[in-house]
């Protein structure tokens, strides 16, 4: 069974082929990171244009990676949400109308899903039930994943994404986006607490989390700066590391508490911040701790791809839990609960 | 004989049309921002109407724009979804250009400005001649975006026939074609009979693109 992976949601093209025996047979990505660049953030209707232009050439090149042709695919699984409307369009439209055409299943896939199921495409996976932190540009969720389509969130960011802040301070340091990386390198060389900056709602109980508390407390820091302290090097670097440290301690405290809560030992982390490093290694430290397993997907799946929507639809297709119809319309606001 | 279909979402409708056998085939709805919902089924149903398998289309018709850019994305990404699985080549038709055949099919239309609502007061448009010998629709005026003003000059130059919905500001003209229908939408029915009277070129799935002709969309930021 060979499953097609398309994904469009944002600002990647993601392609790619999956087989269970043979697991990934081929993947792609095209970035428009250099596109959207010099906008300082995603511009919505260029990111739809990039996306109908690349398309069907990464569908070739990934097609030729896997030495695999079109009358060998089984399944086509997109990504039906949630992420920009526009996106999600260009990625719908092609999948629906090439898997009617070759008479083939198309399955609409939740981008979160795919994110939380990444780590199963590494040798060492997780089994059912876990812990998924779902860190990214646009979610910060603590997920009890009971079986596939079983999600129930325990707590979640009551305003700005991790990811978002982590864009968000970049920016301010004037970093190109999107700002993550950029932090994170800029943070290496920062040194421990020359600043202090709170650790958002962990005095508070439950697992709901804040992170835009935190954003305009690191921005008064910075305006407060004198002009040369803002320019220098090192401060920045303070900023950075002070920052990358307040988020990922909130982070970690609140995974803690979920673990706890819930008695499960294994801990899936998936997004685009699941990248950074200091959350890795704390992370790690805390399911040592508890005597649990940390699971990551490798660092090119931890942002968007087509190798989780490929997988996501695999397991979809296997259980027959899908939405095969041609109708079936992309949404761009679909929370991950509402998932069957 | 060709089997050609066609789809157009750049405006409300939801158009589809199927040549077969020398006969074209209609399917259109209102589907408004509900497009990428509705096509797949409207070419499923004229496919399933017709009888005709996919396997006899020889070409995917669809409406570039300019219009709604999603609409064309929808209908861009669509044409480039089934011309991969039929391995059948794309025809881009401009959404100007099958309003002008529209034109020429409903009311006769001789010399024909097509125009189409850009929003922001400004329209899309074209300016064509329907030559009655040859049966061709030729270039005027090639497509543009401008204010409905620019119309100004074009208009005191000879009797013209409006069509499109950039017609709807045709308050602000002094000078007004003889006749217009600002109601009209470009419809896939037209751009069947555009592909088989004229010489477009058959392209592959991948050049299956939309034409926006807006393309200042967003303004770089100041460092
Ligand atoms: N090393 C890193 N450290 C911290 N954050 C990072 C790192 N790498 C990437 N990010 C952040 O991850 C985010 C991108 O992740 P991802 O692509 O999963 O998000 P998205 O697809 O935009 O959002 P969503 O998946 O919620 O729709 C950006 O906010 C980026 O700054
Ligand atoms: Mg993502």
């Amino acid at each position: 069974m060979n499953i097609l992976g398309i994904e469009t949601s944002c600002d990647e093209t993601g392609i790619a082929i999956y087989h269970p025996q043979h697991g990934l047979l081929a993947h792609q990505l095209h970035s428009q990171i250099d596109l959207h660049q010099q906008y300082g953030g995603v511009v919505p209707e260029l990111a739809s244009r990039d996306h109908i232009k690349h398309l069907s050439p990464l569908i070739q090149s990934t097609l030729e990676e896997s030495k695999l042709t079109l009358k060998h695919l089984d399944g086509i699984a997109y990504t039906r949400g949630p992420g920009l409307i526009g996106s999600l369009l260009v990625g719908s439209s092609f999948a629906k109308a090439l898997a009617y055409g070759l008479q083939i299943p198309s399955i609409g896939i939740h981008h979160m899903e795919g994110h939380l199921l990444a780590p199963m495409l590494e040798d060492n996976k997780p089994t059912f039930p876990f812990i998924a932190l779902l860190v990214s540009g646009g979610h910060t969720q603590l997920v009890h994943v009971k079986k596939l389509g079983h999600y129930h969130i325990l707590g979640e960011s009551l305003d700005d994404a991790a990811g978002e802040a982590f864009d968000k301070i970049s920016s301010l340091l004037s970093l190109p986006y999107p700002g993550g990386p950029q932090i994170e390198q800029l943070a290496k060389t920062g040194r421990f607490k020359q600043f202090i900056f709170p650790r958002p709602m962990i005095d508070r109980p439950g697992l709901d989390m804040s992170f835009s508390g935190l954003k305009t407390y690191v921005q008064n820091t910075v305006y407060d700066l004198l002009p040369h302290q803002r320019q220098n090097e090192q401060t920045r670097a303070d900023i950075a590391l002070a920052f990358e440290e307040a988020v990922t301690d909130t982070l970690t405290i609140k995974t803690k508490r979920a673990l706890q809560q819930t008695g499960l030992k294994q801990l899936v982390l998936a997004g685009g911040v699941g990248a950074n490093k200091r959350l890795r290694k704390k992370l790690n430290h805390l399911l040592q701790q508890e005597k649990g397993q940390l699971y990551c997907p490798k660092h090119e799946f931890c942002t968007d791809n087509g190798a989780m929507i490929a997988y996501a639809g695999y397991c979809r297709l296997a259980r027959k839990q899908y939405d095969n119809s041609i109708d079936c319309e992309p949404l761009s606001r679909w929370p991950l609960n509402k998932l069957t | 004989m060709k089997t050609f279909i066609a789809i157009e979402t750049t405006d409300s409708l939801c158009s589809v049309a199927l040549l077969h056998q020398d006969n074209i085939l209609t399917l259109q709805e209102q589907t408004h921002q509900k497009h990428n919902q509705k096509l797949m089924s409207l070419i499923h149903q004229i496919l399933t109407e017709s009888a005709v398998n996919a396997h006899a289309i020889d070409a995917i018709i669809f409406g570039k724009g300019p219009g709604s850019f999603t609409g064309a994305r929808i209908a861009a990404a669509t044409a480039q979804g089934l011309a991969t699985a039929w391995q059948r080549p794309v025809i881009p038709v401009s959404s100007l250009e099958a309003l002008a055949q529209q034109a020429v099919r409903s009311h006769q239309a001789k010399k024909i400005i097509s125009a189409i609502d850009a929003r922001m007061h400004e329209i899309y448009w074209a300016a064509f001649a329907y030559d009655e010998v040859t049966q061709h629709l030729t270039s005027l005026k090639p497509e543009i975006l401008s204010s409905p003003h620019q119309l100004n000059h074009i208009l005191s130059t000879d009797q013209w026939f409006g069509i499109g919905t950039g017609w709807n500001y045709h308050e602000q003209l002094p000078i007004l074609p003889k006749t217009f229908d600002a109601q009209a939408k470009p419809l896939a029915q037209d751009m069947i009979q555009l592909a088989i009277s004229s010489q477009y070129p058959l392209l592959e799935p991948h050049q299956a693109l939309p034409t926006y002709i807006r393309n200042n969309i967003a303004q770089p930021k100041q460092q």
